[in-house]
Parts: structure tokens; C-alpha cells; sequence
């Protein structure tokens, strides 16, 4: 189970090329000091600097420091799909994967939380290209979870799984808006319970119902 | 709780006249419905019958009358939330309307937040203080119901899993969802609802989670 996104598994395709190694290289290198530092304050040199490289050696692999920054999200949206495939193939049940998928993107989204701040703050500002293709990419992502999450919930229509996906994703991710100053395993926890006791006790019912039931539930807590 | 009753600052000044208020009131319908970069100054104006520098004299800027949208929602906003504390004492009615309250305002503005997020950076400084100190003050009354219903979290706990939970009724400003307005909204206030009561920083409570189902 890739419990650190960060680091990849193995090479897959184009072991033998330096170039696309170097290309990952920076791409990892990027996501990691955007992470620390934020976007803004990193520049090409600091990263040039990070792998051993002069800004006009980079610059022949990313034209710009937003070439990079896409190549990043790119690599994130990329990432989460194959970890998530990976935990869904070995999940002995629907309910084991979706518990696996939140733990994997809480993770994740912890660790790249500067990077979701900045994928929401710049993605409006891509070339079109980039944007059609990551908000593809992340679509297809999405995809992934809803299917796990009808799985889980049969009652769900398509349409109420991928609005209750996006909701779920939104408590994930939510460490992108505010520092919370928690650490991280308490933060992990958090959003994880929430997110799943919100996958499994969301219903399109009007809340007097839920609001009886989570009164007992609450009183008998 | 003093939301927007600090006086005037520096930046956008307050609304003054009928006027102005008009033109916020039409500037906020036209921008929820039709998006704030589809709309120019000249369709704000022509909603009110006015000219383009008829509304200059009241706003420099189509800026400076988004500036203005948003204090009035989050004014809003916060009037509505006492009005709650005032009408309610029950700590499970008062947060589930509460949720109620933060979750209508999320789809219903759902158009303006995600403006917010692309321009708040880019506003005045004076004004970005203001609306930050505004919007701070609102979900720290929403962190103490909070609270109240979860006496076993911590100050910071609640507070992140509060913010967790605005994340969760915002979501639908990031992508068109086929659930009709209705169905959706029961959805995420039941989803916010079971988040505020299940989510815990103890380990044990992820698993006790997944175990309610199973």
C-alpha cells in the first residue's frame, strides 16, 4: 500500500531515458519545495539548485516555473489514481477500500496541502490546454471514488454519489483552506472519521429524519 | 457578537445611501446568477435604470462593488446567525440550524464563494482585512455551537473540524452537480450533520466509524 504518495513505487515506462528521469526529478523536487514553501516564494533556481542543475538546463525540461507547477498537479492527480487503484484491487471488501481510499487521500492531501491551495488559486490561470486536461484527469479520479462509494451505498443514485464524493473530498482537502496547528495524526483522524461517517450517514432525506436518529444516537453516546 | 459594527475603515466605505444599496442589491443578484466576470458595470446600471457614471459616483470599480457584495453577504450572514443564538438555546436545534444556515449560504452563493477564491488575493489590503476579520468573527460563533454539542473536542479540534465541514457544504461550488437544489441540500446537511458528531482525532473513532455500517 503506497502510504506515502510522495515517494514513487518504481520507474514504469522509460526506465533507460535520463531525460524523463530528470524530468520526474524535477517534477518531485518541485511538488516538494512548493509544498514547504508555497509556489510564490520558490524559484526555478531554487529548484535547479535542489537537483544540481543551472535555470537554462531546466528550463530545456520546463519552459517556465507554471510548466512545472502543472507538470506537479499533473503528477498529484496521476498519483492519487494509481494509489487508490492500488488499495481498491487489495481491499478484501468495498467497505475495507473506501476506508483505504480516505486514509490515502487524507494522507496525501495533508501532505500537499499548500499544493491544493495553489491548484485552487492558479488553475483558473492556466493555459486552457492544462486546465481541460487536469480537471479531466481529476474527473477521471472522481470516477474512481464513486464507484467504490455506490459500492458502499446502493441507495445512492450516480449523481448523489459523485455530489457525496465531492463533499467527502472537500472535509479531506480542507487542510488546504486553514492550519489547523493540530498534529498531523489528530488532523488525519479528524477529517477521516468525518469523512467517512459522512459517506455513510448522508441521505437525500429531509434532515427531520437524520435529526431524530442522530439525537439518539447522540444521546445514547 | 459584533459582526459589522465597527465602523468605517479605510478601502470601500460603507453603504451610505438608498442608492447604494440598490445598486449592491442588483450587483449581488446579477453576479450569483450570471457569474461576477460575465457582468459588466453598464448591466449593473441598467438593472436600476442608471448610467455607467452614475454608479461610478457610488463605486470606482466593478472591484470596488464586489468588495461591497461581499460585506453584505457576510453581514447577512452574521445577522442571521444571531438571530439563531437569540431564537434557539438548545445546543442540537441551535447546530443543526445552524448548519442549516451555513449550508444555504454555501449553495446559494455558491457562484460568489468561488469569485472569493479567485479574487480575494488580489482585493485591497483594507478591505481583505475587513472582510477576513468579518468572516472570522462569523465562524468563531459557528465553532462555539460547535463546541457546545461537542464538549469533548478541543478549541483547535473543533475549530478544524468545523472548517472541514464548511469544505464539505461548499463542494458544490466546485463542480455542477445533477442533484436538484433540494435533494442535495439534505444530503450535505445530513453529511455535515454525521461529520460534526462522528469526526474525533482519536484513532479509535476511525475505525469505530467505519464499524457503525459493518
Amino acid at each position: 500500500v503506497p502510504k506515502q504518495p510522495n515517494t514513487r513505487p518504481e520507474p514504469r515506462v522509460r526506465t533507460r531515458r535520463r531525460s524523463s528521469d530528470r524530468r520526474q526529478e524535477l517534477i518531485d523536487v518541485a511538488a516538494r519545495l512548493f509544498a514547504s514553501r508555497g509556489f510564490y516564494s520558490v524559484t526555478v533556481d531554487d529548484i535547479g539548485d535542489a537537483v544540481g542543475l543551472t535555470g537554462p538546463a531546466l528550463y530545456r525540461h520546463f519552459p517556465s516555473k507554471e510548466a512545472l507547477l502543472v507538470a506537479v498537479f499533473d503528477r498529484l492527480t496521476e498519483m492519487w489514481t494509481e494509489s487508490i487503484r492500488a488499495v481498491v484491487s487489495e481491499a478484501p471488501d468495498s467497505r475495507s477500500a473506501l476506508l483505504a481510499m480516505v486514509r490515502v487521500h487524507a494522507e496525501s492531501a495533508i501532505e500537499h496541502s499548500e499544493n491544493l491551495k495553489v491548484w485552487r488559486q492558479e488553475l483558473h490561470h492556466l493555459p486552457e490546454a492544462d486546465r481541460s486536461r487536469l480537471r479531466r484527469g481529476h474527473r477521471l479520479y472522481v470516477e474512481e471514488w464513486v464507484h467504490v462509494v455506490q459500492e458502499c451505498r446502493p441507495d445512492f443514485t450516480d449523481t448523489e454519489a459523485r455530489a457525496a464524493v465531492h463533499a467527502a473530498l472537500g472535509v479531506l482537502q480542507s487542510p488546504s483552506d486553514f492550519h489547523s496547528g493540530l498534529p498531523v495524526e489528530a488532523i488525519k483522524n479528524l477529517l477521516m472519521s468525518m469523512a467517512l461517517a459522512a459517506l455513510e450517514h448522508g441521505t437525500t432525506a429531509p434532515l427531520a429524519d437524520s435529526g431524530n436518529e442522530s439525537a439518539a444516537v447522540r444521546s445514547s453516546a | 457578537v459584533t459582526l459589522m459594527n465597527d465602523g468605517p475603515r479605510t478601502g470601500t466605505r460603507r453603504p451610505t445611501s438608498a442608492r447604494r444599496k440598490e445598486l449592491v442589491a442588483a450587483a449581488a443578484e446579477l453576479f450569483s446568477s450570471r457569474g461576477y466576470y460575465s457582468v459588466t458595470v453598464n448591466d449593473v446600471c441598467r438593472a436600476l435604470g442608471l448610467t455607467g457614471p452614475a454608479l461610478y459616483r457610488h463605486f470606482p470599480s466593478k472591484e470596488a462593488l464586489l468588495v461591497a457584495v461581499f460585506d453584505q453577504v457576510i453581514e447577512r450572514q452574521g445577522e442571521r446567525l444571531r438571530k439563531l443564538l437569540a431564537d434557539r438555546s438548545d445546543p442540537i436545534a441551535v447546530l443543526e440550524d445552524m448548519v442549516r444556515l451555513h449550508g444555504e449560504f454555501a449553495i446559494s452563493q455558491r457562484v460568489n464563494l468561488n469569485v472569493w477564491r479567485r479574487e480575494f488575493q488580489n482585493l485591497p489590503e483594507a478591505d481583505r482585512l475587513r472582510l477576513r476579520r468579518a468572516q472570522r468573527l462569523y465562524l468563531d460563533d459557528c465553532v462555539d455551537i460547535v463546541q457546545k454539542s461537542r464538549p469533548d473536542l478541543g478549541h483547535a479540534e473543533a475549530r478544524a473540524l468545523f472548517h472541514g465541514v464548511t469544505a464539505l457544504l461548499q463542494s458544490p461550488a466546485d463542480f455542477a452537480s445533477g442533484v436538484t437544489p433540494e435533494p442535495l441540500m439534505h444530503l450535505l446537511l445530513s453529511m455535515a450533520l454525521a461529520a460534526i458528531r462522528k469526526g474525533s482525532p482519536a484513532r479509535a473513532a476511525v475505525s469505530g466509524a467505519r464499524s457503525v455500517t459493518d
